[in-house]
């Protein structure tokens, strides 16, 4: 058999497994209608969370958002995402809803991390409203983290 | 799978492998078979049936690849129709490259082909599928043989044996033991082939 079939034939094997895993998150992805369905918590103290658990999240549109959920929301320029508690919605007529959020282990509402001048979350800076949470098994991936070069990989997968 | 100490097709080196690694087994099993054919028998590998299945993975994967460069240049909410058609044809595929591998290559994992050499009759083709079980050691040999124009004689000939027969303590496999073997039910399919004629 020539070495290039033994080689292509070798290389798809391992594109499948890698093509498997990646779908797989996709479909997580498309299933729960949220761009980061799983996330792992990168600085302990808000919202009971510490350092290290991992947090499902979905992001049904039917789903509302209440004051008391704990929710993820991305500030604009900002990589990460915040996960902290909805303290206060205001909601329109026409279906507009707008959302102020605060740190459970904070003193002050969340209104100093936003951008200059927002007030206000609005609902497409929401990823999604945290279903439940896993302790501890995200600290493996922190410490992967920590490699110079797979925490760039890996903050855009599972921040 | 660890890798056999390759034989080059020139050299006659004995293949050495881990003897407790059935996959490293069953490949050192197949490649001796696949050499008696090439080297002995003359035959010519023809590779379509592994070539189908790879040209499969390929497409898989490339449906995998548009959706993760997709997904990067436009995030999430704007690539969601991308997102479900690719997913959906990289499982479907999945799908049919399984079917395909369960039951249309089925172990086989030899074609070949021998030209008459007068250049008179048609050829005859020879297919070798085989079978090791994950901890178990009987290797199960299937052959098929086919002479004539539209396969008008074929037949078949199978063996079950132990993989003990054919490695030693150190695991270097006995090339002749395994020829032998394989040469009978050949010659055996062929007669039969022949007879039916």
């Amino acid at each position: 058999m020539h070495w290039s079939r033994k080689l292509i034939s070798r290389l798809l094997r391992y594109a499948i497994v890698i093509s498997t895993l990646l779908m797989l998150w996709k479909s997580l992805i498309l299933a729960t209608n949220c761009s980061q369905p799983i996330l792992v918590v990168l600085s302990g103290g808000y919202s009971f969370h510490n350092l290290g658990d991992l947090l499902f999240v979905t992001n049904y549109p039917a789903d509302s958002i209440r004051a008391g959920d704990v929710v993820v929301f991305r500030i604009e320029g900002r990589f990460i995402p915040i996960v902290h508690r909805v303290i206060r919605v205001h909601e329109r007529e026409d279906g507009y809803v707008k959302f102020l959020t605060k740190g459970d282990g904070n003193s002050v509402d969340d209104r100093g991390l936003y951008s200059v001048g927002q007030l206000w979350l609005e609902r497409e800076q929401i990823v999604g409203k945290v279903k439940g949470y896993f302790p501890y098994l995200g600290l493996f991936i922190i410490l992967l983290s920590n490699l110079p070069l797979l925490d760039r990989l890996l903050l855009r997968v599972v921040t | 799978m660890s890798e056999s100490v390759g034989t080059n097709d020139a050299s006659n080196k004995p293949v050495k492998v881990n003897k407790w690694d059935t996959n490293a087994v069953k490949n050192a099993l197949d490649d001796a078979c696949k050499k008696y054919f090439k080297e002995t028998l003359n035959y010519t590998e023809f590779y379509t049936l592994m070539d189908r299945r790879l040209y499969i993975s390929f497409v898989a994967c490339l449906f995998s690849l548009f959706a993760l460069v997709y997904d990067w240049l436009n995030p999430f909410p704007k690539s969601r129709l991308v997102l479900i058609i690719c997913a959906a044809a990289y499982f479907v595929l999945m799908g049919i490259l399984t079917f395909y591998m369960q039951f249309i290559e089925r172990g086989k994992f030899y074609t070949g082909k021998l030209v008459d050499k007068a250049g008179l009759g048609p050829g005859s083709r020879c297919t070798i599928a085989s079978k090791l079980k994950k901890y178990d050691d009987k290797y199960c040999l299937t052959l098929k043989y086919n002479e004539g124009k539209d396969d008008s004689m074929t037949s078949s000939g199978a063996f079950i044996r132990s993989v003990g027969n054919y490695f030693d303590e150190n695991g270097v496999l006995c090339y002749n033991r395994i020829v032998a073997d394989l040469k009978t039910i050949y010659d055996q399919a062929r007669s039969n082939a022949r007879k039916v004629k």
